[in-house]
């Protein structure tokens, strides 16, 4: 573990800092903890679901498991996009412990690195957040970008049985 | 990285500076002020979070430091020095137990603030003030209890899936008593033993209701056998009960309440009392005498805490040495505890626990040193004195001592067991003054048999209940007619593996035969034209085939301990409604997948509660229609082209058909006009499913309440089986449960819409047809509908009810599958069939109510995903819309 990072610990409880993997979505970076990853992968064919809102965009085998795949476009609104060679499927890992393991695939654009985020890098989300603010975490100022740290179990949370059910 | 080597320097630095450091900070040699100390603290703690273990000890060892400081008596430093003894202990235990970074925040906390409390104090210290500031609170480690809890927790789940087992095979046991016949003795030393077991698995688990229960068990069998009384089958079962119910609690609860044993407790020592009085040798026991002289009297609790930890560990020894035989250690352990007592009972002057002590110790010698095979018996003797000797120890904190006759049998049977013969032989010679040295005086080479000399023989049991059934050796007088050893059958071994951990197993073989078959049918591999390679391919096929069936069988369980649990019922409920009952059970060996098993429990229970209340008739009823008093009732299971059929028949009155069809007219479940012929047998009889539909007259404590046959259905029917009933007025009545091989897979036609794949259950399918136009009507607000064979179904389109945009509108082109669900007949509309395969059925990774119409997903062979319709949820979503 890195100084920074217990420093951090230190200083401030609400955010933890750590390790986070970014990746595209249309021109914005975002990351996700990483902890909350599973594992990346290309691409895959989809079985799409019948009734289930437009991000839904179905089901993938995912080595002999069943697991539903977002659109992670879709879902934040933005234009859907042709899938291409970069375009992957972040397995995510949501719910509390292994009996409410949820477990979900993210289309992104692309997957860039993994990194280290301290405390010192963080700022909480923007006052300005639209609808969708309440899935972000906060942002975080690297050297030349910023990255949209998302809370990602909020972000599947909302395929919610009740969500699900209000949306049709 | 970097706290790695902050680690590693700072236990550098400690290692060569620890052997002064050691004495700066003891306060033996040179006490030091506590301000000094405060002072010295103060860099260690703000190292700590760093420092890992070696700044920790130092801290630890500075409060310690502290405590005994010379200042610590003043009144003003009290409250600091009590928080920092504290804390010194509280680290030196994490340390200890290696939990130091667990709680490395909680302990930077409490350190901080313990350093700005001794500081201000010491400030005011030193101008003279009182400080107002109060103590910060003492250091609590609250994850150590709850380690302590999780540790208990754990080992209670062992103990329950171990004791369900046990409590199973107890019940067996009890039943098998009443056909014992010439087995009796052997039944019930099992029995025995296993209440024993059971017993001390509660002791380890510190669950004393639960203990004092099974030992009073044990000593009611005991009375019951010494005294040649009838075995108390109902009250055993009763207690079975309440300890099965209390370990399933445990399933659920690690902490649940045991109830209160005094009721059975009662009638188990009535049972044992009325025994012993009718043994004819009750009344005049006498309690055994323990003194123990003044000048010892101090090292009595030490004997007495140190003897019941190595009881503890003896009995556990037994009980894995019945389990495992060939474990000598055990056998070794056992020893020398027993001699460890008696060396400590000898020097209080204990003598009946030395005396007993000693005869256990020479049984268990002779076993050691392999002078005859250490059987079950002599486990059960062991386990027996270790008993006695708990009893004794408890006499001497002012208990009941336990009764001398028994202690004198007891070693008695010990000695007899101790001084009998080696494993046969013909050649060894007799040794004369074999009884006077039991332990020393047989052979003392074991492999070399020897004939057990005639003085030696059994005919000196002094317990004649216990007849030493399974040792068939050294109960035959005669050397000449000496059997070869029976091994007992050795018990397959078995491991218990997590459900999740299986489940993951089978996921992985089904993915590798998808691999497979994608890898034999991959274009580039078909051009190679390899002789070599195509054998080596279907070589891996048919190792894969066999791997997922391996697989599959994991999960596969026999119905038996199902159907023992159905013998207690025909028993039970037989006896509660005045009828006798002969039930046979066939092919409990069947196996079926675990969760099935688990389920037909209820439904079962139910149909034999029913077969027995309402089929058999009441003896009287019988003879006068010619039938054996006795009724009978079978309960079977075989394989039936895929599935498993169980068959549970009896020889009883039959269904009364004009009379269900009565009820179901009086009742409005079909209308009154309806033709009796009009309906097939199986239709009339298939409406005692129905919910609140009953025939009997009264409703008893046992059934007639129209609820159990609802449950009946509804769970087979959640099982995806089906239910058959064959009867015949007068001759008795046979249902029979058609259940699924496994819950994982389901037989499936696979077809298509446009581009996307369904499976549809074949066991909802009646058939499918291609439609005429002309038969396809339009009905007003209610969609379409077509003619089937005189009926009108409606039709759904699978490319409508999920919203696809591709796929076939014209009828004519496409099939018309016909389902049935609940006796609702539907049809739905597909472009084709494509086929009909099994499928292994997975969730889709949401909450069911999420997708509407679906059960779940498929992996088909070409690795994608196919959905596979829930007939029943679809129907319904399309009529509520």
């Amino acid at each position: 573990m890195d100084t920074v990072i217990e420093n951090a610990q230190l200083a401030q409880t609400s955010f933890e800092g750590g390790k986070f993997l970014s990746f595209q979505l249309s021109k914005e970076e975002y990351g996700i903890e990483i902890l909350k990853v599973r594992e990346i992968i290309g691409m895959v064919d989809v079985t799409s679901l019948p009734r289930t809102p437009d991000y839904v965009l179905g089901v993938i085998n995912l080595r002999g498991r069943i697991i539903p795949v977002v659109d992670l476009r879709r879902k934040f609104g933005m234009e859907p996009a042709e899938f291409t060679n970069e375009t992957c499927v972040i397995v995510v890992d949501c719910g509390s412990d292994a009996d409410n393991e949820f477990r979900v695939g993210c289309i992104v654009d692309s997957v860039s690195e993994v990194l280290t985020i301290g405390a010192e890098h963080f700022e909480g989300p923007p006052r300005c957040a639209n609808a969708s603010g309440e899935y972000i975490n906060g942002l975080a100022k690297l050297k030349d970008r910023v990255l949209i740290l998302l809370d990602i179990d909020k972000v599947i949370g909302d395929i919610d049985p009740a969500s699900l059910a209000a949306a049709q | 990285m970097h706290r790695t080597s902050q680690v590693w320097r700072d236990s550098r630095r400690r290692a060569l500076k620890s052997p002064c450091g050691a004495g700066r900070w003891s306060g033996h040699n040179k006490p030091m002020s506590i301000a000094t100390n405060i002072a010295s603290l103060r860099p260690l703690v703000e190292r700590f979070p760093t420092g890992g273990r070696a700044v920790a000890s130092e801290i630890a060892q500075v409060m310690r430091a502290i405590a005994k400081d010379d200042q610590a008596a003043d009144a003003t430093y009290k409250a600091l020095v009590d928080v920092c003894a504290a804390c010194g202990e509280s680290l030196m235990q994490l340390l200890g137990e290696e939990r130091l970074d667990a709680c490395a925040d909680e302990i930077a906390e409490h350190l901080a603030e313990l350093m700005g409390y001794a500081e201000q104090l010491l400030a005011a210290a030193e101008l003279g003030e009182e400080l107002t500031l109060a103590a910060p609170k003492p250091l609590q480690i609250a994850s150590a209890g709850a380690d302590a809890e999780r540790m208990f927790a754990e080992s209670v789940g062992m103990f329950v899936g171990n004791a369900l087992g046990q409590l199973a095979d107890l019940e067996e046991e009890l039943m098998s008593i009443e056909s014992a016949g010439d087995n009796l003795d052997e039944v019930i030393a099992s029995v025995r033993r296993t209440v024993h077991t059971i017993k001390a698995e509660f002791g380890v688990l510190n669950m004393s209701e639960a203990q004092s229960l099974c030992h009073q068990a044990e000593t009611t069998i005991d009375a019951v056998t010494e005294n040649e009384q009838p075995f108390p089958i109902d009250l055993m079962l009763a207690v079975c009960d309440q300890i099965k119910q209390f370990v399933e609690r445990l399933a659920d609860n690690v902490r649940a309440e045991f109830g209160d044993p005094e009721p059975l407790l009662q009638r188990l020592r009535k049972v044992a009392a009325d025994a012993a009085e009718a043994g004819g040798n009750g009344g005049e026991d006498e309690p055994l005498v323990l003194e123990v002289e003044g000048d010892f009297a101090e090292s009595l609790p030490e004997f007495v805490s140190e003897a019941r930890s190595h009881l503890a560990d003896a009995e556990v020894a037994m009980v894995e040495l019945s389990s495992d035989p060939d474990n000598l250690e055990n056998l070794n352990l056992t020893f020398r505890a027993f001699h460890t007592i008696k060396g400590v009972a000898g020097f209080l002057n204990l003598t009946p626990i030395v005396e007993l002590a000693h005869a256990a110790e020479t049984l268990l010698d002779g076993g050691r040193s392999q002078k005859f095979a250490f059987d079950a018996e002599d486990i059960d003797l062991v386990l027996a004195s270790g008993d006695m000797i708990t009893q004794l120890i408890a006499a001497l904190e002012g208990q009941d001592a336990p009764g001398k006759r028994a202690w004198t049998q007891l070693i008695a049977r010990l000695n007899e067991r101790a001084r009998r013969p080696a494993e046969s032989g013909p050649e060894a010679p007799e040794q004369p003054d074999a009884p006077e040295q039991p332990a020393a005086a047989e052979s003392t080479e074991p492999c070399e048999p020897e004939p057990p000399a005639a003085g030696e023989s059994p005919a000196a049991v002094v317990t004649p209940a216990q007849p030493a059934p399974a040792q068939p050796v050294a109960a035959k007088p005669a050397p000449a007619a000496k059997k070869p050893v029976v091994k007992a059958a050795r018990v397959e071994r078995t491991i218990k593996v997590s459900t999740t951990r299986l489940d993951m197993l089978v996921d992985m073989v089904g993915e590798l035969v998808i691999a497979q078959s994608m890898v034999l049918q991959d274009p580039a591999i078909q051009r190679l034209a390899s002789q070599s390679l195509t054998r080596n391919i279907g070589q891996v096929g048919k190792i894969t085939r066999d791997l997922q069936e391996a697989a599959m069988s994991l999960r596969m369980v026999t119905v038996k301990s199902t159907f023992q649990k159905m013998a207690r019922l025909v028993r039970d409920v037989a006896s509660k409604s005045g009828k006798t009952v002969r039930l046979s059970i066939a092919g409990e060996d069947t196996e079926l997948d675990r969760n099935v098993v688990e389920q037909i429990s209820d439904p079962l229970v139910h149909m034999i509660r029913n077969a027995i209340d309402h089929g058999i008739e009441a003896p009287a009823d019988r003879d006068a229609v010619g039938k054996p008093q006795e009724g009978s009732l079978s309960l079977s299971a075989y394989h039936q082209g895929g599935s498993i059929v169980i068959e549970i028949a009896d020889d009883g009155r039959g269904i009364d058909r004009d009379k269900v069809f009565e009820k179901a007219v009086s009742k409005g479940l079909i209308p009154a006009d309806t033709n009796p012929k009009a309906l097939s047998d199986s239709e009339v009889f298939n409406m005692i499913f129905l919910p609140g539909f009953s025939t009997a007259e009264k409703v008893t404590d046992l059934s007639g309440r129209g609820v159990g046959m609802d449950v009946v259905r509804r769970n087979i029917e959640a099982l995806r089986g089906k239910i058959e009933i064959d009867s015949e007025l007068g001759k008795g009545t046979t249902f029979r449960l058609r259940l699924p091989l496994t819950l994982a897979i389901i037989d499936g036609m696979i077809v298509r819409v446009g581009q996307s794949r369904y499976v549809v259950p074949t066991l909802s399918i009646e058939q499918s047809f291609r439609p005429n136009v002309e038969d396809v009507h339009h009905v007003v607000d209610r969609g379409e509908c077509v003619h089937v064979r005189g009926a009108v179904l409606p039709i759904y389109r699978l490319k409508e009810v999920f919203a696809q945009s591709d796929g076939l509108d014209d009828l004519a082109e496409g099939i018309l599958i016909v389902v049935e669900v609940d006796g609702q007949r539907s049809c739905l509309f597909v472009d084709e069939i494509v086929g009909q395969q099994q499928v292994v059925i997975k969730s889709l990774g949401m909450s069911r109510d999420r997708v509407v119409g679906l059960s779940g997903g498929a992996i088909m062979t070409d690795g994608r995903v196919a959905l596979i319709v829930d007939v029943g949820t679809l129907v319904e979503s399309v009529l509520t819309a």
